[in-house]
């Protein structure tokens, strides 16, 4: 059981914990449908069987050894076409937080993952209900490696093999719901420039000579994002811009 | 004439700037009429059309299926759910599982109907109306674009 003592108006003052479940977004999703969940809900879990990252990917946690939570958020005040905003309030909470642990190295690999150096730190999954052109409700899945020593998956970090010290993962969450929290407070009361700004300059490979992938290979630097959350590409003295599916990074 | 082709002379229409176009021919009889916030379309064939469904959906519901008196195939006022943004439609909520609805399915207010994805944020799209499902105007795992037509519901 945890015990999240987060100075927060909203997130975080409602907990649900699971010792072990299939995935915290979709008992996110459940609880929602029962009308049991309501703005800035927490689902956390120690041991999450089947988590997911994007469309049929895992997501591999050890249990007891990282944050895997999801948050419930109600933010109608977005239209759909913007709700990539949503993508930039949680990925620079997510460099709140972590910057006081990590004073360098930490940047977000376009659109979503949390990077020390070239290696993923934590991992977003963001899912929404949309009926019409309304935002219902989005669920924030959040996979942050804290303590686990090992991973299968080769370009994965957690703090413990950065720093080489045990965290506690309830004053982890705690600060978390605080980080979130004043970034969700400052999208709804309108500040996008902050964010849009912060995330732009927290963008892994920007401003750096990289090669892409698209159509085909080819070299440019990264100059930020689009308000759609497309990226922007410098190629030869143009920018270009690319949708997720477009570009890949290469190493 | 084929759900596409309807769609094709919408999006003619809507584009044309017409508020309302009739149109009538041996086979048909066609109203587009377009206002503020809903698109009603009226379609009523004038001669029988011989593959109104696909074999699959009398399956699975063979008592819905049975051809209903002539006076209510006509004037069929259908709905069109439409994309609230630009992304691409999946038609499940992941590989594995099985589409949110298929050709006949009833669906009430607020199911979900599909995934739309932009930029990795996932969306689940959910039913403004209840009724039955005509028709999928989108091809699994496609780009769509703000607006498009997704579904052509018959409500209940």
């Amino acid at each position: 059981m945890y015990k999240i003592l987060a100075k927060t108006l909203f997130v975080g003052r409602k907990l649900h914990y699971l010792p072990s479940c299939h995935s915290t977004n979709d008992i996110a999703s459940e609880l929602l449908a029962q009308k049991k969940a309501t703005e800035g809900t927490l689902i956390i879990t120690d041991d999450q069987i089947a988590g997911r990252g994007q469309r049929g990917n895992a997501w591999e946690s050890v249990p007891y050894q990282n944050v895997t939570l999801s948050v419930v958020l109600l933010p109608n005040f977005l239209h759909p076409k913007d709700q990539f905003l949503m993508t930039m309030m949680i990925s620079v909470a997510l460099i709140d937080l972590l910057c006081a642990f990590l004073p360098d190295g930490l940047r977000i690999k376009w659109p979503n993952d949390i990077y020390y150096y070239d290696r993923k730190i934590a991992g977003i999954l963001i899912e929404s209900a949309i009926q019409q052109e309304d935002i219902e409700s989005t669920i924030i899945g959040i996979g942050l490696n804290v303590n686990q020593s090992q991973f299968i998956t080769p370009n994965a970090i957690s703090l413990f093999q950065i720093t080489n010290r045990q965290f506690h993962l309830e004053g982890i969450i705690s600060r978390l719901c605080e980080t979130m929290e004043k970034r969700y407070l400052e999208l709804k009361g309108g500040d996008w420039t902050t964010l849009k700004s912060t995330y732009s300059k927290s963008l892994y490979r920007l401003n750096q000579v990289h090669r892409f992938q698209s159509t085909e290979a080819f070299t440019g630097k990264i100059r930020g994002v689009e308000d759609t959350g497309k990226i922007c590409i410098e190629v030869n003295g143009k920018i270009l811009t690319f949708d997720f599916k477009e570009v890949k990074f290469i190493a | 004439m084929k759900a596409k082709e309807i769609q094709d002379l919408i999006d003619f229409i809507a584009k044309s700037g017409l508020n309302e176009v009739n149109i009538e021919t041996e086979e048909f009889k066609i109203k587009v009429r377009k206002n503020a916030d809903a698109k009603i379309v009226e379609y009523a064939p004038t001669a029988p059309i011989a593959t109104s469904q696909p074999p699959t959906t009398k399956n699975e519901t063979p008592v819905e299926t049975p051809t209903p008196p002539k006076e209510e195939v006509d004037n069929k006022n259908y709905v069109i759910i439409k994309s609230p943004m630009i992304g691409t439609f999946y038609r499940s909520s992941n590989p594995e599982s099985e589409s949110f609805v298929k050709v006949g399915d009833q669906i009430s207010v607020g199911e979900t109907v599909c995934i739309i994805e932009a930029m990795k944020l996932f969306n689940e799209i959910e039913s403004e109306v209840s009724g039955t499902i005509v028709k999928v105007l989108c091809e699994n795992s496609t780009p769509v674009e703000y607006e498009q037509d997704l579904f052509l519901v018959d409500p209940a």
